[in-house]
């Protein structure tokens, strides 16, 4: 049953995409973020459902498409040039075979990201795509949500569709995306014209937030709580009321404790006590081991380069108080201990200058984001009209999701995380397209001339 | 069970979701979007003689 209706669903898209085709671009990233061919295992895990989104959407676009408004940014060079950077770092990779499996997913999610901002020309496909990623992120975080209070979850045991620790299935991946996606959710909620913000649009979406926030309870990752506290920072700068804002955050955090599950809370205090925790040792050991890898390798060692770390992990435990404290180290071998953590994923793997690519790709979304959160605001200030409103807070919310994933990515290796890279994509498709309509306003306007205070009419009504 | 529910409303959402994009042509046409620098500073067209109409704010969505 359950396969016949995501066959059917499936299907929807397939021929909605007949009349539009870039439908088939929403297919793929549905597609791609839910992989529903793992989800049920009767048809559409016996067809490439994955390679039929992509090659229908690339082909709609490249024969159906209108093309005019299409531009080529910075960070898609950026992104074409960490193509071909990880191409040549995989054809001389330590683990050739390793190395190849992983290319087979990396080049896919890369070209996908280069390639989605050619297709976002107006504010409905921006917004489509938006609304897409975060309902196909909302259905994994929807199920894990009600589980964690079903039974608690816990580290490891929390099941969702697919127990396969692949894509949004890990458990640290799921908990950093569901904290970046809820400034997406919230500005749907606000500025969607698919879904009007009504009273139901409203309540939907905080019940996802609400949702997305049990989730790093469920998962007990870690980096689900940092990422949280970042947003928790960064909401300061987005919230109308602020301290309205710490007042009400504080008591729920008071009353949420006693709710909170005892292996949840024990976990979380290793954060603090890394020394005696030997997740944490480990990670330090491999981040050490890297730093010396990449003095005699500074290209990298090519996708999956960690197989080769041997480490020694020493874990410092204190049990007791004041003069009757003993301290007890253990150490023990480890080998071929995965990065968990972009930076050192990238560094290890595709040595300095893969590491520069990515983080000059990072950071400047983050620059990005932040100059036309600056300019649409100061427009909307002059022109406090609807159709000005949703730039500023969309290119915001696709900082914060950035941060809150720039964040993760320091305790979890997800550089290449597919669902991370289309939000890539859509802060190129957002930077594209309003620098298309302010570069069309320039040339409108006679030189000399301020710019109008009233420039556009009403946003697309859905 | 649970499982089920999530994926009903979620995908309940995103068929809707698909239709109404669908039936929107601002998906491949942003007119709505597009600059109206020159419109907007255009003068006003001159009233009919004889017939005065009360002045109205555009209507907001």
């Amino acid at each position: 049953m359950l396969n016949l209706f995501l066959t059917g669903f499936v299907g929807l898209l397939i021929a909605l995409g007949l009349r539009r085709p870039f439908i088939w671009v929403l297919l793929y990233l549905y597609v791609d973020i839910l992989a529903p061919q793992k989800v049920s295992l009767g048809f559409l895990s016996s067809v490439p459902i994955s390679l039929i989104a992509f090659v229908l959407a690339g082909s709609s676009w490249l024969f159906l498409d209108d093309k005019r408004d299409s531009r080529f940014t910075f960070r898609q060079v950026l992104l074409v040039l960490l193509l071909v950077y990880c191409g040549f770092t995989t054809m001389s990779a330590d683990f050739p075979d390793a190395a190849a499996e992983k290319w087979a997913w990396v080049w896919k999610a890369l070209v996908f990201a280069i390639f989605l901002p050619l297709t976002l020309r107006t504010r409905l496909r921006i917004e489509a795509s938006v609304l897409v990623m975060g309902l196909s992120a909302g259905a994994i975080v929807i199920g894990g949500a009600l589980k964690t209070l079903a039974t608690g979850g816990g580290y490891n045991e929390l099941k969702l569709f697919v127990n396969d620790n692949t894509g949004l299935y890990e458990g640290s991946i799921i908990s950093c995306v569901s904290v970046a996606i809820i400034p997406l959710v919230l500005w749907l909620a606000n500025h969607g014209s698919i879904f009007p913000p009504d009273r139901r649009a409203r309540f939907y979406a905080y019940a996802q937030c609400f949702a997305c926030l049990l989730i790093p309870v469920g998962t007990q990752a870690r980096t689900g709580l940092l990422c949280l506290g970042l947003l928790g920072v960064m909401a300061l700068r987005s919230v109308k009321r602020p301290m309205l804002f710490v007042a009400g955050a504080a008591v729920a955090l008071v009353l949420a404790i006693p709710f909170l599950p005892k292996t949840y809370t024990d976990r979380m205090g290793t954060i603090q006590n890394h020394e005696a925790d030997e997740s944490a040792s480990t990670r330090i050991a491999v981040w050490t081991w890297t730093l010396g890898y990449v003095q005699d390798h500074p290209l990298g060692g090519g996708f999956a380069a960690y197989l080769q770390d041997k480490i020694t992990v020493q874990t410092r435990s204190v049990s007791g108080d004041g003069n009757t404290a003993a301290v007890s180290v253990d150490s023990m071998q480890d080998k071929a201990r995965a990065f968990h953590s972009s930076y050192f994923e990238m560094l290890g793997e595709q040595g300095w200058p893969g590491l520069f690519l990515w983080l000059t790709l990072q950071i400047s979304g983050v620059v990005q984001m932040e100059m036309l959160n600056r300019r649409w605001r100061r427009r909307y200030r002059e022109a406090p009209v609807p159709a000005n409103s949703w730039q500023a807070p969309l290119a915001m919310a696709l900082q914060q999701a950035q941060l809150v994933y720039m964040c993760g990515s320091l305790f979890v290796g997800i550089a290449f995380q597919p669902f991370i890279l289309m939000l890539v994509g859509l802060q190129c498709g957002l930077w594209s397209y309003l620098g298309r309509i302010e570069a069309a306003e320039r040339s409108a306007r006679p030189a000399g001339r301020p710019a109008p205070r009233l420039l556009r009419t009403g946003p697309a009504s859905g | 069970m649970i499982d089920i529910f999530a994926l009903l409303v979620t995908h309940a959402l995103l068929a809707l979701a698909a239709l109404r994009v669908v039936a929107n042509a601002a998906l491949d046409r942003d007119e709505a979007d597009a600059p109206e620098a020159p419109a907007a500073e255009a003068p006003p067209p001159p009233a009919p003689a004889g017939r005065m109409r009360p002045l109205r704010a555009p209507p907001v969505e």
